[in-house]
């Protein structure tokens, strides 16, 4: 094992280009698998690229090398009810979270991971250097493999609005990690539903947005409160976890769900 | 390899292999106050601050903490005179064992530091990543309060 | 009474700033760096023949000095449990066996260089398992199919016990009293259930650890996180056949115990390698080995059938106990009897009593000492079966607990009839405040404003439960305390006592007691413990014994210096010695004449200017009895019923400890363990997979609670006083881990009306409980 310690992002690029490297963003991922002894391990905590939080333009940029901490202390100073606030800010351990990145949970994307559920229904993007330089969208990603290999998380980004934001991360302790989590993102105009946005994450195919209930819902009268049989609306792809059974964590998936739209919907604001 | 560090404000150069754990390198070198739980993350008793953020040090590589300030928890106290929040967890009755103690009290440094006059629900989520077995937390969440009224008065009067 | 002034006083630990600065040492902590870094090949196999071990490839590593294994450490069965001699627990294992028994059992032992070379090394060891059906279910433990664990080697120590290894059983515990039969006929009603309480880890922060070195003497000496130093000195000396003055065993700050650390694990392995290779050595489990190859609480299954009156009566009990030990013994007997003894004598009024006790082996992990010791187990039936009588009586719990429990002045037969390896002894509840803890606990809590009122608040619904606990105090003529005090010039005492303070304050508490005695403060006194060379023997930190026999022990030795530091006294000022009184901060005064010398005057004029002495004492002590602390212990809950969570809102304890010797740690006893059980009431447990390895070693996945699920958590010291105790003490810290449990199952039902008896209250379950009794009352 050899260290090298980058300060900018064409450095990092210059080593994904060799074989053998290891990009080491705050480590607890790396630590969970087993360390090769062998290997490149690049050091990203010195590139200040990487750890930028912008704010303009309408759309926010955060850097691969932000930690969990970090994005969601920034994000809540302007907005405290900010989706990243709420699923970053409650995830793993205070201590943790001041290791956790952005960039490192992208690539890793453990199925507990607080981060891609909010991201995916962001609509984030992710722009990334190395082997595929490329803005890509977050789904995009996600589904290729290929992607990942030889590629830095520069930044990750998202048009900014102002959501409605509920989030639910299905725990047995307050720290541990999440069974599934749900994300759901609301707008609402002149008592309508204008724009409903729900992800889930943790089932097989680790990240599924739910259009059956986006679409159940989209447009609908706010005030509504019968929204129908949502259990049915949810996928067959819960798994078995120490947490419950695939069908206990449907189920609570889709109280989940019913609680998290009472919360958002109705009421004044627009 | 070789690299350098800051820890507890002294300058340390020290010779340790690539793939090295912060915890065992602060440990191997006589700080036997950052203390080894779990080796996962999940205990807290590891726990030291890296650049003052709370970190568990079994989770950090000590090659990516070169260059930079560590402190355990014997780099609070300024002098021979105890931190005020280690004389609250003795007072409070809130050291047992006392294994979690270093960790506990470095997450409650962590937490005053930023909001130093905390709710109980504050504090138990500032101290949410450091576990204990002994107390059942009733008494920690006594000394940091006690200990915030003490870093409160110590403020005033500087 | 005279007037405490030391005792009953929430004096700071001694050892607390230290902890808390980081400075105190652990036994990690005293390494030197120079220890062979040792490690322990593990059995991936439930039930397996080793055919053969070859560890030559490891050998012949460069910086591997030595493995040891079945083929060349001597066979000398023992058991590990850390006990008087002879141990009440089968011998029923060898530090390295030819066979394997659970999924994580010892193979071998690989002692190198460094951590690196130690872990390439048990790579390399061959072994040629030949694998064996394995049982891991408790009630298929007798059946003729099932796999016998244990040979014609094993036997138990103490012939009268009953051991039956051919039967797959380690112990059997048999009480009848009365006519059970007849008086279930006679009752109005007769309630039938089975409970059980599963496996369990302590979890203790600091892992378990032991290193050795040899001394310049050659003489063996061990570092080690314990409970039972002296227990440790003896078996080791035993498992290397040296005698034991050669070994010497020292036990630093622990890193918590819990009753895991009860138990003599590493010691005996560190010793080897030392005395083998005559280098330093050190072993430290990792957090998974502490999980799977230490020791854990036994799960225990729990049928309960009481015969009771309309007015709540209970005419005839009968408790059957099925104990899972795992793969070997240790405290095998012990607990189970326990969960007869601690639990049923509360019950005294119970005429009519059969109690049938099976500890049973399974190629699973090994049970061992765990805070409560088998009576949290049958707490956790008893108090569930006492709220159904309640029930179907309709009447009042508090009102029936508070009629039923044993009183003082009362006795019960189960005292006589059991004991920990000795018969049982008779004894009389000389102090009991039960009552005045249910009716404290239940004011706290807000009792009748919650129970039976189902309050709502959305899918939320709350209820509130009780539980009435007992333990012991000590094991009575078989636990052993002593203590040794000398006086410093200055008027300082060094106490040094075998006691094992595992971070409980014993230290300081015992410091307490020695400085009642003697009219003076803490600081005046310095407290050694826990060596084996230098201390006097104590049988160590289980049993809740500590403050009453190690208590016992100091009181008696300060009480006999304070007698030579009188006759000093009375010859230097030359009055008669019954003239003298002491007053508070170290002097003697005789109130006839003004004169008065101060223990620093009596410390020079015997060390060095008149009648020259060292005033010094050793004081022993052994209880006659086990006067019962009590609790009520008190849920506050809230279920929901769309998920099956539960909410702990409040956690109270009302307690009987008689005089407590300092308040606050008497509190933190209590507020740990009403903590440590609401764990295992609902989230802690041991998964498996098919083939008996535990899936969740780590916090990962093995839950305990955090500062963000802690409820709030009341504790009431009630005043009480028991007579036999020092200054009135009984114990504390165990009888707190048997309410919380049960209080919380008795809360789920009387928030929805369901019942579980199968530990831990997952979510799931409660879900699949409450849409049982929807679907049941729909119908």
């Amino acid at each position: 094992m050899e260290w090298f310690f980058p300060k900018t992002v064409d450095e990092v690029v210059e080593h994904l280009g060799k074989e053998d490297t290891v990009l080491h963003g705050g480590g607890t991922m790396l630590l969970r698998s087993k360390l090769r002894s062998s290997g490149r391990m690049v050091d990203l905590s010195g590139v200040e690229p990487l750890k930028q939080v912008i704010m303009e333009g309408g759309t926010t940029s955060l850097g691969g090398g932000v930690t969990y901490a970090e994005a969601a202390h920034r994000l809540g100073e302007s907005d405290p009810e900010h989706i990243l606030v709420k699923s970053l800010g409650g995830a793993a351990s205070t201590p943790l979270r001041n290791r956790i990145t952005l960039g490192g949970s992208i690539m890793a994307q453990p199925f507990w991971s607080d981060l891609l559920g909010p991201l995916m229904a962001l609509g984030a993007e992710i722009r990334l250097e190395g082997a595929h330089s490329q803005v890509c969208e977050m789904g995009e990603f996600l589904r290729s493999s290929e992607l990942r290999s030889g590629s830095l998380v520069h930044s990750l980004r998202f048009p900014f609005h102002s959501w409605r934001t509920w989030y639910h991360r299905e725990v047995r302790t307050a720290f541990d990690y999440a069974a599934f989590t749900l994300t759901m993102l609301y707008r609402q105009e002149r008592g309508m539903v204008k724009d409903l946005r729900v992800v889930l994450t943790g089932t097989s195919k680790k990240v599924e947005r739910l259009l059956s209930v986006e679409e159940r819902l989209q447009g609908r009268d706010a005030e509504e409160r019968d929204f129908g049989n949502l259990e049915a609306l949810l996928p067959e792809t819960f798994v078995d976890r120490p947490h419950g059974s695939a069908s206990y964590l449907r189920s609570v998936a889709a109280v989940a769900l019913e609680r998290g739209l009472r919360t958002l919907m109705g009421g004044d604001a627009a | 390899m070789k690299g350098s560090f800051i820890v507890n404000g002294l300058p340390r150069e020290w010779e340790f292999p690539e793939d090295m754990r912060l915890l065992d390198l602060l440990r191997r070198e006589g700080y036997t106050e950052v203390k080894c739980g779990c080796r996962e993350g999940m205990c807290g008793s590891c726990c030291v601050l890296l650049e003052e953020k709370l970190v568990n040090s079994c989770q950090v590589l000590a090659a990516s903490a070169m260059n930079r300030e560590i402190r355990t928890v014997m780099g609070l106290s300024e002098g021979e005179e105890p931190h005020p929040l280690e004389t609250a967890f003795a007072e409070a009755g809130a050291v047992q064992c006392g294994f979690c103690t270093p960790g506990m009290i470095l997450a409650a440094y962590c937490l005053l530091k930023e909001n130093p006059d905390p709710s109980e629900e504050e504090i138990r989520r500032g101290l949410d990543g450091n576990y204990c077995r002994c107390t059942g937390y009733v008494k920690i969440i006594e000394a940091v309060q006690r200990g915030a009224r003490k870093m409160r008065e110590k403020e005033v009067q500087e | 009474m005279k007037e405490l002034r030391q005792v009953g006083r929430s004096v700071t630990k001694v050892d607390s700033l230290s902890l808390a600065s980081g400075k105190a040492k652990f036994t990690d902590d005293l390494l030197q760096g120079d220890e062979l870094y040792c490690l322990l090949l593990e059995s991936p196999h439930a039930h397996a023949e080793i055919l053969s071990l070859d560890a030559s490839e490891a050998e012949a590593l460069p910086g591997v000095v030595a493995v040891f294994h079945g083929g060349n450490v001597p066979r000398v069965l023992y058991t590990s449990a850390g006990q008087g001699n002879p141990e009440p627990s089968p011998y029923d294992m060898v530090l390295f066996d030819n066979r394997v028994r659970f999924v994580g059992d010892r193979v071998a032992l690989v002692a190198a260089e460094t951590e690196e070379i130690a872990r390439e090394a048990c790579a390399k060891i061959r072994v040629e398992y030949r694998e064996l059906p394995a049982n891991f279910r408790p009630e298929r433990a007798r059946d003729p199919q099932t796999p016998r664990l244990h040979g014609d080697q094993a036997f138990m120590p103490i012939e009268e016990l009953p051991y039956r290894p051919e039967e797959n059983v380690a112990s059997e515990v048999l009480l009848t009293i009365g006519d059970p039969d007849g008086a279930f006929e006679e009752s109005d009603f007769v309630e039938e259930h089975s409970y059980s309480v599963q496996y369990a880890s302590h979890a203790a922060l600091e892992p378990h650890t032991s290193h050795a070195r040899l001394d310049p003497m050659g003489r063996l000496v061990i570092h080690t996180s314990t409970q039972v130093p002296f227990h440790a000195r003896r078996i080791t000396a035993k498992l290397l056949e040296i005698p034991v003055a050669t070994v010497r065993v020292i036990k630093p700050r622990i890193g918590g115990g819990f009753g895991g650390k009860q138990e003599v694990l590493l010691e005996p392995l560190v010793g080897l390698v030392t005395w083998k290779t005559r280098r330093p050595a050190r072993l430290t489990l990792s957090r998974k080995e502490v999980f799977t190859s230490a020791r854990t609480r036994h799960p225990m299954k729990v049928r309960l059938k009481t015969g009771f009156l309309k007015d709540g009566t209970i005419k005839a009990l009968e408790m059957e106990n099925l104990m899972t030990s795992g793969a070997y013994g240790p405290h095998a007997m012990t607990v189970l009897t326990v969960s007869a003894w601690k639990c049923l004598p509360l019950y005294n009024k119970v005429e009519n009593l059969r109690f049938t006790g099976h500890t049973v082996y399974t190629n699973t992990p090994v049970g061992g000492a765990y805070r409560g010791y088998g009576a949290t187990q049958s707490h956790f039936a008893t108090n569930q079966q006492l709220d159904i009588i309640a029930r179907t009586c309709g009447k009042d719990v508090l009102e029936l607990a508070k009629s039923l429990h044993i009183k003082e002045g009362e006795t019960s037969p189960v005292f006589e009839a059991l004991g920990e390896g000795k018969g049982g002894v008779t004894q009389t509840i000389t102090s009991c405040k039960l009552s005045e803890c249910i009716d404290r606990g239940a004011e706290a809590l807000g009792w009748y404003e919650k129970r039976d009122k189902k309050l709502r608040q959305g899918s939320w619904v709350r209820g509130v439960g009780m539980a009435i606990c007992m333990q012991g105090t000590g094991l009575p003529r078989v636990d052993l305390g002593a203590a040794t005090m000398k006086m410093n010039e200055g008027g300082s005492f060094n106490l040094l006592m075998g006691a094992t303070d595992l971070g409980t304050g014993s230290d300081t508490i015992l410091a307490q007691i020695a400085a009642e005695v003697l009219g003076i403060s803490v600081e005046d006194i310095v407290v050694t413990s826990s060596d084996t060379d230098t201390t006097p023997f104590d049988v160590g930190a289980y049993a809740s014994s500590t403050t009453y026999v190690s208590g016992g022990a100091v009181k008696r030795c300060a009480e006999t210096v304070k007698e030579q530091i009188c006759e000093v006294a009375a010859e230097m000022m030359e009055v008669p010695r019954e003239e003298l009184i002491f007053a508070p901060g170290g002097e003697i005064r005789h109130p006839g004449s003004d004169k008065k010398v101060s223990f620093a005057e009596v410390a020079q004029y015997t060390l060095y200017g008149g009648t020259l002495q060292q005033i010094g004492a050793t004081g022993s002590f052994s209880g006659e009895v086990s006067p019962p602390p009590f609790t009520a212990q008190f849920a506050d809950i809230s279920v929901d019923c769309d998920t099956g969570k539960i909410k702990v809102h409040h956690l109270v304890t009302a307690i009987d400890c008689g005089q407590p010797i300092n308040p606050t740690l008497a509190e933190g006893q209590v507020e740990g363990a009403v903590l440590n059980a609401m764990g295992y009431a609902l989230y802690e447990e041991y998964r498996f997979n098919k083939k008996g390895g535990v899936t969740n070693a780590s916090f990962w996945d093995y839950k305990v609670p955090g500062p963000m699920d802690a409820p709030k958590i009341t504790t009431i010291l009630v005043d009480s006083y028991e007579e036999t105790g020092p200054y009135g003490a009984k114990s504390v810290s165990e009888v707190p881990m048997n309410g919380p449990a049960p209080a919380i199952a008795n809360a789920l039902y009387d928030a929805a009306g369901v019942r579980l008896y199968h530990l831990p209250f997952t979510p799931e379950k409660v879900l699949e409980a409450l849409k049982k009794e929807q679907r049941g009352r729909a119908s």
